[in-house]
């Protein structure tokens, strides 16, 4: 057996056993978070400055960011799915609104201490643009026009030739739940796999070392920046 | 230094970012999950699969319905035409029961072409329970159908992700975060997508929470 599965087995136990931290590591049971296994290493930085991101991932989220069984960060990113409370209103991360500045969120998820900031620190900057560049339809279909003068197909057809096929004659290409979990989060060369794979491999673990991984350079380059915000980060040194 | 470090730092980043540095105008890159397949042979000559590439997945209730929306083949310059490509399977999964990662509901969506008539698509949906007797909803691309109480349509629309996708690809490179409020990378742009509308009594159990994701698959196996 290998290390990585193993720690990112033990990782994963972590962020689903641990809901109640926030913003420090200091109050993991090291008898039950498996501490003691080797975690994969993040990339090595040459400076003196070099960030742990666990705690990114096993923070709480703010009491009105927490969606059924998600109450952690981590838990947001494994699986990666939409989840949806019905009895609440809708509204990232209870499901996605066409609205919703998820790019500020995410980033906020796993670079900021959420018991500090909350979730809507980038997001009440903004950090990246607050709002789509055209406004969205008011009534079905909900979208805005496509933009320009494009090429449209014809509304006249009636007799399509569509496949009939059972789904184990195709591969799967692509898969989607969470926003920027997939594109921002998974490293590069993991993608075929992580697109390959399917969300019960995010709970098997599978990904967990990955994406820690890739959190731990984005951190590590982007540390002070945001610290010059103003803001506290999530991960420690 | 510390810019120098921060480079370093960020090396594994690079490895993603590089390829992105050097697109085409018309290559847009990665965000909520634009683009985010196109290597999937490893090689930089391996053939994107533009068709079963995810923009994004928008999921959320109202009173009475649920929407379902996604975006894909984009983003595209205002002059580009849609992508139906009737090889792909569009597939949404819901759980509404037990482990989030079990799909107690899989809506199938396809596209096909009517080779009576010019330029002329249409789209297939099937698995929303309770629904036309348990057969497909059909109807052409650019137009509102309705069918059982769902209402459903695909075509060309306005990429509605906004990011400043550019901001966070040079700060993945530079190690400095430049990712600027006035700058969205998606605006004049566009996706093909595909708009459902369901009622939530077909999709609600209880008081149990929804999980939704959703997969593209190519018939006969992926592109290389």
């Amino acid at each position: 057996m290998s290390v990585r599965p193993f720690a990112a087995a033990a990782a994963l136990s972590m962020i689903f056993a641990l809901p109640g931290c926030s913003g420090g590591n200091k109050q993991v049971n090291t008898k039950e978070d498996f501490s003691n296994i080797p975690v994969p290493p993040p990339p090595p930085a040459p400076s003196g400055v070099r960030y742990t991101v666990r705690n990114c991932l096993t923070q709480s989220l703010p009491p009105g960011d927490r969606v059924g069984r998600i109450t952690t960060v981590g838990q947001s990113i494994f699986p990666d799915t939409l989840t949806i409370d019905l009895s609440r209103p809708a509204g990232f991360p209870n499901g996605r609104l066409l609205t919703d500045p998820v790019g500020d969120i995410m980033l906020a998820y796993v670079f900021l201490d959420l018991g500090k900031h909350g979730s809507r620190g980038f997001a009440d900057l903004p950090l990246n643009p607050a709002a789509n560049d055209v406004r969205f339809a008011t009534g079905f279909p909900y979208l805005a026009p496509a933009q320009g003068n494009p090429p449209r197909a014809a509304t006249n057809g009636a007799n399509f030739d569509f496949v009939d096929a059972k789904d184990t004659e195709y591969d799967r290409v692509d898969r989607m739940g969470m926003p920027l979990v997939a594109t921002a989060l998974v490293p590069f060369v993991r993608k075929p796999a992580y697109n390959d794979a399917d969300p019960g491999s995010d709970v098997n673990g599978d990904f967990v070392g990955n994406i820690e991984d890739e959190l731990s350079s984005l951190t590590n380059a982007f540390a002070d920046d945001i610290q010059g915000l103003g803001f506290s980060l999530c991960a420690s040194q | 230094m510390r810019k120098f470090a921060k480079l370093a730092a960020a090396g594994g980043a690079i490895a993603l970012a590089f390829p992105l540095a050097i697109m085409l105008p018309e290559q847009f890159a990665l965000a909520a999950d634009h683009n985010d397949p196109p290597q999937r042979a490893g090689t930089a000559a391996s053939k994107p699969d533009k068709a079963a590439d995810f923009g994004d997945i928008f999921a959320y209730h109202t009173a009475d319905k649920l929407v379902l929306i996604l975006t894909f083949a984009g983003p595209v310059p205002t002059s580009s035409a849609a992508t139906y490509d009737r090889n792909i399977l569009y597939k949404v999964n819901i759980s509404n029961a037990g482990a989030a990662t079990d799909s107690e509901i899989a809506i199938r969506i396809r596209f096909g072409q009517d080779a009576s008539k010019t330029n002329a698509y249409g789209l297939q949906i099937t698995g929303i329970p309770d629904t036309n007797g348990g057969n497909p909803l059909v109807g052409p691309v650019e137009a509102d159908n309705s069918s059982d109480g769902v209402r459903f349509r695909a075509g060309l629309f306005d990429d509605p992700f906004f990011f400043d996708l550019q901001g966070f690809n040079e700060s993945r490179q530079s190690g400095n975060l430049s990712i600027r409020s006035t700058r969205d990378f998606f605006a004049s742009a566009n996706d093909t997508a595909v708009v459902i509308e369901i009622p939530l009594s077909r999709i609600q159990n209880g008081t149990h929470a929804l999980d939704v994701w959703a997969e593209t698959l190519r018939l006969g196996g992926q592109l290389s």
